[in-house]
């Protein structure tokens, strides 16, 4: 939060002429506002039941399509609305309304977000013990398991909704593509376009106040159930269950949700690359960002794992203390990425140039790219942790075996799968955020999907769609790897 | 006579608001065998862990040896110089360390030298009768196994005290047996004080000389074996003296 003090001070003490509240960003706004309140439903609709039936029963496909389910969360919003607007173009039906404006932004955005309450769900569902589901199964069959399922996961679904809502409100990629007004759109046309810091700073400020006022009363009221399906317990979790027709009905379900969500626009992103290929100046681009690309996103994860990792042990024991740290790290996921980054801006124009090492820099990106995903970090290293058995460390304190030693002996090492898939997480959401990307980076050094969303407006198709297929593959590359490694260490430490 | 190892005065624990530990007083005399009996929620593992280092009580003294280690909420000896090794109900080996990897960390807080850290653990192996399984990780061992890796890292601490938090539990009733003897022959052998919570007569019968049976966070009966189940105070005692008779009839019939 230190950057955004300069900000809130320069919002104050700015020289902007213009106001704050026009017409045009109170219009956005509310667009915003709705956008994010159908995104939640839409994903909230789909999310919470293919979530369920995915964590109560066994079906065809299982590993590959609940891995597929995660990848749209994982790519910007303008990836697939790239893809989108490519059919739309080309081969898309004239009789059939093709996605954009509003519309397309509440389609691609509520795919995009389904994965939140989809794994939300999942994660509650798991926290269920194999017995209570039994026994439920006992007493009324699939109808009762569903229903006590659904009672059990709602909270948690519906908190991951609207957080999934929430996050609709910085991202400008998909509304900028589609023509939609947005107050992501807003700010960043204030800064790039309008060259106006104070406005932006102002607008940015206007829609933090109204994130944290739209996650402070969940917060409040659902942190504990969240902290449940997010944390992991000492259970004996649900064993995936056939059932001839529900089993179908969950593989459908996913294989359709994947289709909209991520294999469809991908062929939307084939069909000019195959046309025009432009392999040549796209591995030029690629070479050039690929640097970059690798320091902004490997940096923002040994940052955020590196946070994380101190916060999940020193809470290890104080279940307040977890509640608390988590509370904070989705209130810090929530705000817009703008945010600090305008902040870290700001800093930058007031520090002496002695300090530009660190304030315009390669580095500053990684570093704020790493706070911004470090709550990301911070479930995954607790989920962790929390398997741990506490009697490791009460052996070792009975031995007397030092701190450091036994952390880089037993825990780090037992720790390593974890660390890497969270390693791996924040890289590829980090690459992702083209706000905080596009504010910082110093002039001459590019990431990969920043140069997409730069060369979008005026560049050949064929380039462009090269570029995003690269891109996609990369991601999908990482997150392949993700899934791989804990069976690795596993089959490494029977 | 034997020396007091053990001195436990006054002690208050509270978990989360509620009082486990309620002015208790406690002697351990050195070679003795204790065993703690107890509803669940008495104190009983509290207690093991307050002896150990692991906890500290809001009020009351522990004095290990003659010397205070906890006094007034306040811990002054930590657990590794209190010369108290542990068996942990789930083991607590540390699963990605070999055999020896456990050892060798479980004897790093004493700090010896090369030589004398590998002859302790050769020593402790072959006196565990675990020499064959010293290259193997936790995972890949039988319970049994587990048990004597565990009981081995224990003992290479060479401890005044031992104290055994229901370790048998996942064992079947062969291997208990077994496991149990070879403690037996081993506190002989070394001479260590032991401490046992468990709810199974015939672990206590085989391990321990004097019982001590907690309620409501207090001591209600305490003394050698003959003479507690004989005079029993507490319904629990009488209860565990019927099932101690009842499994030595048994016992008798089957042979």
């Amino acid at each position: 939060m230190a950057p955004v003090l300069p900000l809130i001070a320069n919002v104050f003490g700015g020289e902007s002429t213009r106001l704050v509240w026009s017409r045009a960003f109170g219009d956005s706004l509310v667009n915003s506002l709705l956008l994010a309140s159908g995104v939640a439903t839409f994903s909230l609709l789909i999310g919470l039941p293919l979530g369920l039936l995915a964590a109560l029963y066994r079906f065809p496909g299982r590993s590959p399509l609940l891995l597929f389910q995660a990848l749209p969360l994982l790519l910007p919003s303008f990836l697939l609305c790239i893809g989108w607007s490519n059919l739309a173009a080309s081969v898309w039906p004239t009789w059939f309304p093709a996605p954009s404006g509003f519309a397309g932004c509440l389609f691609v955005l509520g795919l995009q977000a389904v994965p939140l309450p989809f794994f939300g769900t999942w994660a509650a569902c798991r926290n269920l013990t194999a017995s209570q589901i039994d026994a439920a199964r006992l007493h009324g069959g699939e109808w009762v398991v569903l229903r006590q399922s659904v009672r059990f996961c709602l909270p948690v679904a519906v908190l991951a909704a609207v957080l999934a809502g929430i996050l609709t409100l910085s991202d400008p990629g998909a509304p900028l593509i589609f023509g939609c007004r947005s107050v992501a759109v807003e700010i960043r046309s204030s800064f790039s376009a309008l060259y106006d810091f104070t406005l932006a700073g102002r607008q940015c400020l206007v829609l933090a106040g109204l994130v944290i006022l739209l996650i402070l009363p969940m917060m409040i009221v659902g942190l504990p159930s969240l902290a449940t399906a997010m944390l992991a317990r000492q259970t004996r979790p649900v064993m995936p269950y056939s059932h001839r027709v529900l089993s179908w009905v969950t593989m459908l379900g996913l294989v359709t949700v994947i289709s909209l969500g991520i294999v469809i626009p991908t062929l939307g992103l084939c069909l000019p690359a195959v046309k025009n290929p432009m392999l040549g100046r796209a591995s030029e681009k690629l070479l050039v960002t690929s640097g970059t690309t690798l320091f902004f996103t490997g940096g923002a994860g040994v940052t955020a794992i590196l946070l994380a990792l101190c916060m999940a042990l020193v809470t290890a024991k104080d279940s307040r203390l977890r509640l608390f740290v988590l509370a904070v790290a989705f209130m810090l996921l929530a705000l817009p990425p703008a945010l600090a980054a305008l902040g870290v801006l700001r800093m930058a124009t007031d520090a002496p140039a002695q300090l530009d090492w660190i304030t315009r820099s390669r580095l500053s990106v990684a570093l704020i790219l790493g706070l911004r995903f470090f709550p990301i970090a911070t479930v995954t290293m607790m989920r962790a942790v929390g398997s741990l058995s506490p009697s490791w460390t009460d052996a070792a304190l009975v031995h007397g075996v030092s701190w450091t030693r036994f952390h880089f002996r037993v825990i780090v090492p037992l720790l390593m799968p974890s660390i890497a898939v969270g390693l791996l997480l924040v890289m590829v959401l980090s690459a992702a955020d083209i706000t905080t990307t596009h504010l910082l980076q110093p002039p001459g050094e590019q990431s990969l999907p920043v140069a997409i969303f730069t060369v979008m407006a005026n560049s050949p198709e064929g380039l462009v769609a090269s570029l995003c297929l690269v891109y996609l593959l990369s991601v999908i590359l990482l997150l392949v790897a993700a899934s791989l490694l804990p069976r690795f260490w596993r089959r490494r430490l029977p | 006579m034997n020396r007091t190892l053990i001195r436990c005065r006054g002690l208050v624990s509270r978990i989360g608001g509620q009082l486990v530990l309620n002015g208790l007083d406690l002697e351990i005399l050195e070679g003795e065998s204790v065993a703690f009996l107890g509803k669940s929620g008495s104190g009983k593992s509290t207690l093991l862990w307050i002896v150990a280092g692991l906890e500290v009580p809001k009020q009351g003294e522990v004095q290990i040896a003659g010397v205070p280690a906890t006094k007034n909420g306040r811990m002054v000896l930590p657990p590794s110089r209190r010369g108290v090794a542990m068996l942990f109900q789930d083991l607590a080996l540390w699963p990605n360390l070999t055999v020896t990897g456990n050892l060798r960390l479980g004897l790093s807080g004493l700090r010896l030298s090369r030589e004398a850290l590998q002859s302790r653990i050769q020593e402790t192996v072959k006196l565990c009768g675990i020499d064959e399984l010293i290259h193997r990780r936790p995972g890949t061992l039988s319970g049994g196994q587990q048990q004597r890796v565990a009981l081995a890292r224990a003992l290479a601490m060479q401890p005044k005290l031992l104290l055994l938090d229901e370790p048998f539990g996942g064992l079947d009733l062969l291997t208990k047996e077994t496991i149990i003897r070879e403690i037996g022959r081993l506190k002989s052998l070394l001479g260590f004080s032991l401490v046992l919570v468990t709810h199974d007569p015939f672990e206590v019968r085989e391990l321990c000389q004097s019982l001590a049976v907690l309620e409501d966070g207090r001591i209600v009966d305490r003394g050698p074996f003959d003479q507690v189940t004989a005079n029993a105070n507490s319904l629990l005692a009488k209860a565990f003296l019927e099932q101690l008779l009842e499994s030595k009839s048994t016992k008798r019939g089957r042979m």
